[in-house]
């Protein structure tokens, strides 16, 4: 073999490599761990071998050039994160973070899923009862789950709901919940309607609407339970 | 201008890129992690020439913003990384994968760039690549002709040469099965042997 700059009249030996140079399992394992291969093998897997090798070549000077730039990158995000506090050892941060961040998710889903009940009704009465005064939501016994009263429905013609009309499946739904009450339920919350209705207040009549829309609206009774 | 037939004394220095601190590591990840910048360049200095190299395959001409947006995300969570040397180059090298993901997904979103489509047309061929890397010998051009393979056998194939990781390493970066990644690696050996094959029947030939 000759050195670099020969003419090529100066390699008469030159190799040729061929499809049957190629690196078989166990050599082209050799060749990934860096193991190289011996002078044995054939040429192709030896211009292989070092072609690996300079690809993974100790590092070049603009590899490392910036390297001041990364520092001062480093430098800001460290104190931006305060990981420069005394004493702070890694990791008693993050777990302190890791709980706060725990406590609030638990908050929030909490929070979410007795809005949620709160708006629904379905809440026990002292809670639905301060869900009611605080920001609204419909006052206790008077969710969608009050039965129809006895002898089949109360409504009258022109006051089929939107829903109800465009929902059979949900109306059926509710008229079998609502016969599923016990008696006695159906009878404190008829008993309840009553006397709210004796007091005679508008406030009565729009507590127990379950969508939370005021007696005025003109939707506000048609989808009322306790008008069926 | 050197050539791979060329006695083995007359080429570069080939010992690995991927430097090794060992048993400094700990004491040094420590340091950094506690805001000390010098460890922080000791860690530097020696993760991320073979980083660079890796992006340089994957992500061409962005190689170098996407190790700065790594190594700054490595900055940031550095005081929470738990493990020794080998999990830190595992996790340096998957914050970089996943980085990469998200730069050919904008790519794809953004497909009228004219810089992807220059980068399209400045890429050499093949042939072109295998023969210059042949002749310099360089670095650079080493990695050109393994850029040249498909995407998934060149990233396992510098992974394990330039990155300096084993096959399980490789594979949980990747997400693949060890067995798939020894396949893909092998195929990209193969095809890069043969590539080399061409390029030397061809110079062969101008040269007699």
């Amino acid at each position: 073999m000759s050195k670099s700059g020969g003419s090529p009249s100066e390699m008469p030996n030159l190799p040729r490599l061929s499809t049957r140079q190629l690196p078989d399992a166990a050599s082209a394992e050799g060749l990934l761990a860096g193991r190289g291969v011996g002078p044995e093998a054939p040429v192709g897997q030896q211009a292989l071998a070092r072609l690996l090798e300079i690809a993974a070549s100790p590092a070049i000077d603009w590899e490392l050039a910036g390297e001041a730039a990364a520092v001062a990158a480093f430098a800001r995000a460290t104190s931006l994160a305060g990981c420069r506090s005394a004493g702070a050892r890694p990791g008693t941060v993050p777990a302190f973070r890791s709980l706060a961040r725990l406590a609030l998710a638990l908050t929030a889903c909490v929070t979410a899923l007795g809005s949620t009940a709160a708006v629904a009704g379905t809440l026990p009465a002292p809670v639905q009862e301060l869900a009611h005064v605080t920001f609204g939501a419909p006052a206790p016994h008077h969710g969608v789950s009050v039965p129809r009263p006895a002898g089949g429905s109360s409504r009258q013609p022109g006051q089929q709901g939107i829903q109800a009309k465009d929902q059979p499946g949900l109306q059926e739904a509710r008229g079998q919940s609502q016969q599923a009450l016990p008696d006695a339920v159906a009878h404190d919350h008829q008993k309840v309607h009553c006397r709210r209705a004796r007091s005679g207040g508008q406030a009565g009549h729009q507590e127990i609407n379950p969508a939370g829309r005021p007696a005025g609206h003109p939707e506000a009774s048609l989808d009322h339970p306790a008008g069926r | 201008m050197l050539r791979y037939w060329d006695s083995p004394r007359d080429w570069p220095d080939a010992r690995s890129v991927a430097g090794v601190l060992e048993a400094e590591f700990p004491g040094v990840l420590r340091a950094a992690a506690l805001g000390d910048e010098r460890a922080f360049a000791r860690l530097w200095r020696d993760a991320h020439p073979p980083l660079l190299r890796y992006l340089r395959v994957l992500a061409g001409d962005a190689a170098e913003d996407v190790a700065s947006e790594v190594w700054l995300e490595v900055a940031r969570k550095l005081a929470r990384f738990r493990g020794g040397e080998p999990e830190f180059r595992g996790w340096l090298f998957t914050l970089a994968r996943r980085r990469v993901i998200d730069l050919r997904r904008y790519a794809g979103r953004h497909p009228v760039r004219l810089t992807a489509d220059a980068a399209e047309l400045d890429r050499p061929a093949a042939e072109d690549t295998a023969a210059a890397a042949l002749e310099r010998l360089s670095t650079e051009a080493a990695l050109a002709l393994i850029a040249t393979l498909p995407s998934e056998q060149a990233e396992v194939i510098v992974l394990r040469v330039v990155a300096g990781l084993d096959v399980g390493q490789v594979a949980r970066i990747v997400g693949k099965r060890p067995g798939a990644v020894r396949v893909a690696a092998h195929r990209g050996l193969r095809t890069l042997a043969a590539r080399l094959a061409v390029s030397a029947g061809r110079a062969q030939g101008v040269t007699r």
